[in-house]
């Protein structure tokens, strides 16, 4: 028997609020690393917004030792997965670690639209998938169906999957003796040379980069010059040793193995996911496949907001660039708000977890702009450009030729929604190419679509059209000619940049008349009139007006109550602090996601 | 710490009414014999702790509430008489004494009371002259009350009457605005406070609004009706010295002043406010705590213990130790409701900041956009400024940070 028999590399896969984290818990808790005393809710999400929002951002990979009922000591790598739409490449690289992933399927909702995401890519990478029924405890619970979906949906037999409540710790024996019975032990040959894949990194102050590695072949030990085969470069390792999930140097890694690489590397971009790591003396031949680099999706501009400092945001963008491969930044200018970062995001929500971490994490207020894709505009004079921000888009007779990127979305729904969605999807240009029945109750739509519409509200829309219950996840497939228009606002006669959004045309005047409606809902009353326009080009779309007020004056100041007058205006002042002044014209912040939110 | 800065005002309240007017976020309730009288005990005992060991001078008095006039003529009689008593000589002989009063809870007994206890001026909340208004607003007066107090009043002996009077009231029309103001100027109350309606959380009014009962006067009709007094108060010879205040020229009210002078005041009675020696201070609203505080009788050398930083006794509560810039800040917005605004040379006196160094640039775009008037050391609102003081004071107040 080699140690590899004794090794199970394996990822949990799920739909968002499945219980995926609260299954990783409960199998820490199980076997030999976590004590119950130490156990926080949700042991693997470890920051914050991840712990509020449920999702898992950044991957917690863990080993622990479990003692089987055939009188052997396993040792488990729980490899975690990121779980949200935005992060599918880097969900695949993990899944690339592994022989096997445990399904989960929310015994009372059955299978939802990541569940067919992930069990995809995990088929894709040749996984052996244990499905596993969770929170049997509920008493909407519905074992039969979840199974009977799993079957039909995704073809995975799934009749003796153990039925488990990961809250409330039932049948958590049965699974970790299937997890050592039916996920296939690692091959490998730890004489060959040294070839590892880097499914995740993070940045830490002291050892520098965190290399997440699974060695496929081969060994490595401190003091090893290794190659990162994509980028080239070569280092010397400092330390090596298993997840524990925090580190624990050991002397050696070997095939089949999975645990930490540090090498003075300085941030996580020079560490790219899905790289092969190789010996620099006895180099491997072939990397691994399947490495691609990310490519940013989505783009706003990210401006310091009142009295904020540019080197403060400057320099909190840099340290989660650090520990953020997938996120982007350069300066750039607008007019309206001044010095500020154009940044590249791998989708929408990947946008909205940086913008909420600079809030949280760095206590920095800050605008952002409208989120854009990137556009592939041809000049007449033939020059391709790729545009994501709407303030250099050429002029209209400059431009042959306009593509937009397209996405396939798979969108499941309870099939009372149909109607509704269809309607949604279709105001969003989208095109249906499938649609597919999965049981009486349950309707899959497939559409192409265009990512901007996307990006822009779908997903709240999707949500609240169906409740919450209707599911999506989308890929991109290409670009595609558009007529595309730029859309300006102005204030008071004046552009203001940081309104600009690039739209398909025909959604020029809606989304012109609604930007102008919310506007007038938010920017308070002047002492004169505020004309709010939408237009493109010269030609105004859309307008509404902003009343001028006639008073502000507090009537009187009670029994010399002068703390609570001051109270008023100080709070009056504080207000004036979170405006912008576009020329005489003053717009509270939130007037910037204000404009992007959807409404029925 | 307790530097003397001239006279000081003394401000008492008293908390009760016979009912909750629709408008009113006031601390004020209806409450029984037994409690008033029990309040009034822990009043006079407050007012005597205070002062003990301290000489404190005072140039006004000013009862307010609630409805003073609602205390029973014996228990007015005891605060009054602790008053003189504790003050003495410290209390001017000139000092203007006001007593605010419903015209609803008043009589005749009250009113011989009152001049027998030297209070020497008496504040009228007369709202409206319409009955159905003075319903809609929840008063419990009617017009024919009003006229006659005011007679019982003048003939009582009593030269200086304020009335307070309400405007941009729900569905009130101009018109009622109008003979309210025609009838008051033929009643010729040396003072007149005139109040837009403001409904604020808490209130009746905010319900109904809230609910749709209510629709508020638009700014448009709030502010016709405001400068449509601030021209008739003018042709009846009043002279406006406040935002909301107009007076025969010499009747200003010495103890509003206070106010907007930024002059020390001590304030006695549930949840009353105190500035004195630069510190803003206040009693407890909670009923129940303030009869635990004050309840004792015995003075127990009548030392209440002292805060050793503030000087204040520990029984109030401070809000503020007020730093350089909370009064600069504080005179701004005090001082700009005065008509003659506010004067740089006493700014810089009280604060030691230089007004036009520290404001000057704002205060210029300011002028330009004819909200304020520059003269010599004066800085004062315009005619067009008086609608728009809170911006004003915002525009000013940002750039002291």
């Amino acid at each position: 028997m080699s140690y590899r028999d004794y090794i199970r590399n394996f990822s949990i896969i799920a739909h968002i609020d499945h219980g995926k984290s609260t299954l990783a818990d409960r199998l820490l808790e199980k076997t030999g690393l976590v004590s119950e005393r130490d156990m926080k809710e949700q042991f693997l999400d470890n920051m914050d917004i991840e712990r509020e929002r449920g999702i898992t951002i950044k991957l917690q990979t863990t080993r622990v030792v479990y003692k089987a009922k055939d009188g052997n000591e396993y040792i488990f790598n729980l490899i975690d997965t990121p779980g949200h739409v935005d992060f599918t490449y880097e969900v695949s690289r993990s899944l690339a670690a592994c022989e096997g992933a445990l399904l989960i399927v929310d015994a009372t909702q059955g299978v939802e639209a990541q569940t067919m995401a992930n069990a995809y890519l995990a088929a894709n990478e040749n996984l052996e998938i244990l499905p596993v029924i969770n929170k049997i405890d509920l008493p909407s619970a519905d074992p039969q169906m979840a199974i009977d979906e799993v079957e039909e949906m995704l073809a995975i037999e799934a009749q003796d999957a153990p039925l488990v409540s990961a809250k409330e710790g039932i049948n958590i024996d049965v699974l970790l003796e299937a997890i050592v019975n039916r996920i296939p032990a690692p091959e490998g040959d730890e004489k060959a040379p040294l070839k590892a894949l880097i499914f995740d990194s993070v940045y830490d102050n002291y050892k520098g980069v965190i290399i997440y590695t699974r060695i496929v072949d081969g060994i490595v030990k401190k003091g090893d010059m290794i190659r990162l085969m994509a980028t080239g470069k070569v280092y010397e390792v400092t330390e090596v040793g298993i997840l524990a999930p925090g580190p624990v140097p050991f002397k050696e890694l070997k095939a089949g193995e999975v645990g930490y690489i540090t090498a003075s590397i300085k941030q996580v971009a020079d560490a790219r996911v899905g790289d092969t790591i190789t010996n620099d003396e006895y180099p491997t031949d072939e990397p691994l496949p399947g490495y691609r680099q990310v490519q940013s999706m989505v783009y706003c501009g990210i401006y310091p907001a009142g009295t904020e400092k540019y080197e403060a945001v400057k320099d909190a963008l840099e340290k989660l660039q650090v520990n953020d491969a997938a996120f982007v930044f350069e300066p750039e200018t607008s007019q309206a708000l001044g010095f500020g970062f154009r940044c590249g995001f791998l989708g929408l929500l990947h946008m909205e977890i940086i913008v909420e971490r600079l809030d949280r994490e760095f206590n920095l207020s800050i605008i952002t702009t409208s989120p854009s894709v990137i556009y592939r505009i041809t000049r007449t004079d033939g020059e391709v450009m790729m545009i994501q921000n709407p303030s250099n888009m050429p002029n209209m007779v400059e431009i042959a030729r306009m593509e937009e990127p397209i996405v396939k979305a798979n969108i499941m729904i309870p099939n009372e929604y149909v109607g509704a969605i269809m309607e949604i999807c279709q105001d969003r240009r989208g095109k249906m190419k499938h649609m597919e029945y999965i049981n009486e109750n349950r309707v899959v739509l497939e559409y192409i679509m265009p990512l901007n519409e996307v990006i822009y509200d779908f997903f709240d829309a999707l949500k609240s059209k169906t409740r919450g219950y209707g599911s999506l996840d989308y890929e991109f497939i290409g670009y595609e000619d558009s007529k595309l228009v730029k859309l300006d606002v102005l204030l008071n006669k004046e552009l203001v940049d940081a309104f600009s959004m690039i739209v398909h045309e025909s959604r020029a005047y809606t989304r012109g008349r609604f930007v102008c409606e919310k506007l007038k809902e938010i920017i308070p009353m002047h002492q004169f009139e505020v004309p709010i326009q939408a237009s493109v080009g010269t030609k105004v779309i859309a307008r509404e007006t902003v009343r001028a007020y006639r008073k502000d004056v507090l009537a009187k100041c009670y029994g010399g109550d002068i703390s609570r007058k001051k109270k008023l205006l100080e709070k009056q002042k504080e207000g004036k602090k979170r405006m912008r002044q576009f020329g005489s014209v003053e717009v509270p912040q939130e007037a910037f996601t204000a404009v992007l939110k959807y409404d029925e | 710490m307790m530097n003397n800065r001239g006279s000081q005002g003394i401000y008492i309240h008293i908390p009760f009414c016979v009912k909750k007017c629709n408008y009113c976020d006031f601390l004020s309730f209806h409450a029984g014999d037994e409690i008033k009288k029990l309040y009034i005990d822990c009043l006079c005992n407050e007012i005597r702790r205070y002062c003990y060991g301290k000489s404190v001078t005072a140039d006004s008095v000013f009862i307010g509430g609630g409805t003073p006039s609602v205390l029973e003529p014996e228990l007015m009689e005891k605060l009054m008489l602790t008053v003189r008593d504790v003050f003495g000589t410290g209390l001017d002989k000139n000092a203007e004494i006001t007593v605010e009063t419903n015209p609803g809870t008043l009589n005749k007994e009250k009113t011989e009371l009152y001049i027998d206890l030297g209070i020497n001026r008496i504040s009228m909340g007369v709202q409206s002259l319409d009955d159905v208004l003075l319903k809609r607003i929840g008063r419990i007066h009617r017009r024919n009350d009003v006229f006659e107090m005011f007679e019982l009043l003048r003939k009582n002996g009593f030269e200086n009457i304020n009335t307070d009077l309400m405007f941009a009231l729900p569905e009130q029309s101009s018109r009622q605005w109008k003979d309210t103001l025609d009838e008051i100027f033929r009643m010729r109350p040396e003072h007149i406070s005139f109040y837009s309606l403001i409904i604020e959380e808490g209130t009746q009014f905010y319900d109904e609004m809230k609910s749709g009962k209510l629709t508020p006067a638009s700014d448009e009709t709030d502010r016709f009706m405001y400068h449509y007094a601030l021209s008739r108060l003018r042709e009846e010879g009043y002279r406006q010295y406040e935002i909301s205040n107009s007076a025969i020229p010499g009747k200003e009210s010495v103890h509003n002043m206070k106010y907007w002078e930024m002059k020390d005041y001590i304030g006695f009675g549930l949840g009353a406010h105190s500035f004195v020696g630069g510190v803003r201070f206040r009693n407890t609203d909670d009923m129940n705590e303030y009869v635990n505080l004050y309840s004792k009788k015995e003075m127990n050398g009548c030392c209440l213990p002292d805060d050793r930083i503030t000087g204040i006794p520990d029984t109030y509560i401070v809000n503020n130790i007020n730093t350089a810039k909370d009064n600069a800040e504080e005179y701004i917005f005090t001082g700009l409701r005065l008509v003659e605004g506010i004067s740089t040379d006493r700014f810089e006196k009280y604060t030691g900041i230089n007004f036009m160094e520290k404001f000057g640039e704002q205060a210029e775009k300011l002028s330009r956009e004819e909200m304020i008037e520059i003269t010599g050391e004066r800085v004062r609102l315009t005619e067009k400024g008086l609608d728009f003081a809170n911006y004003v004071i915002r525009e000013l107040m940002a750039c002291g940070d």
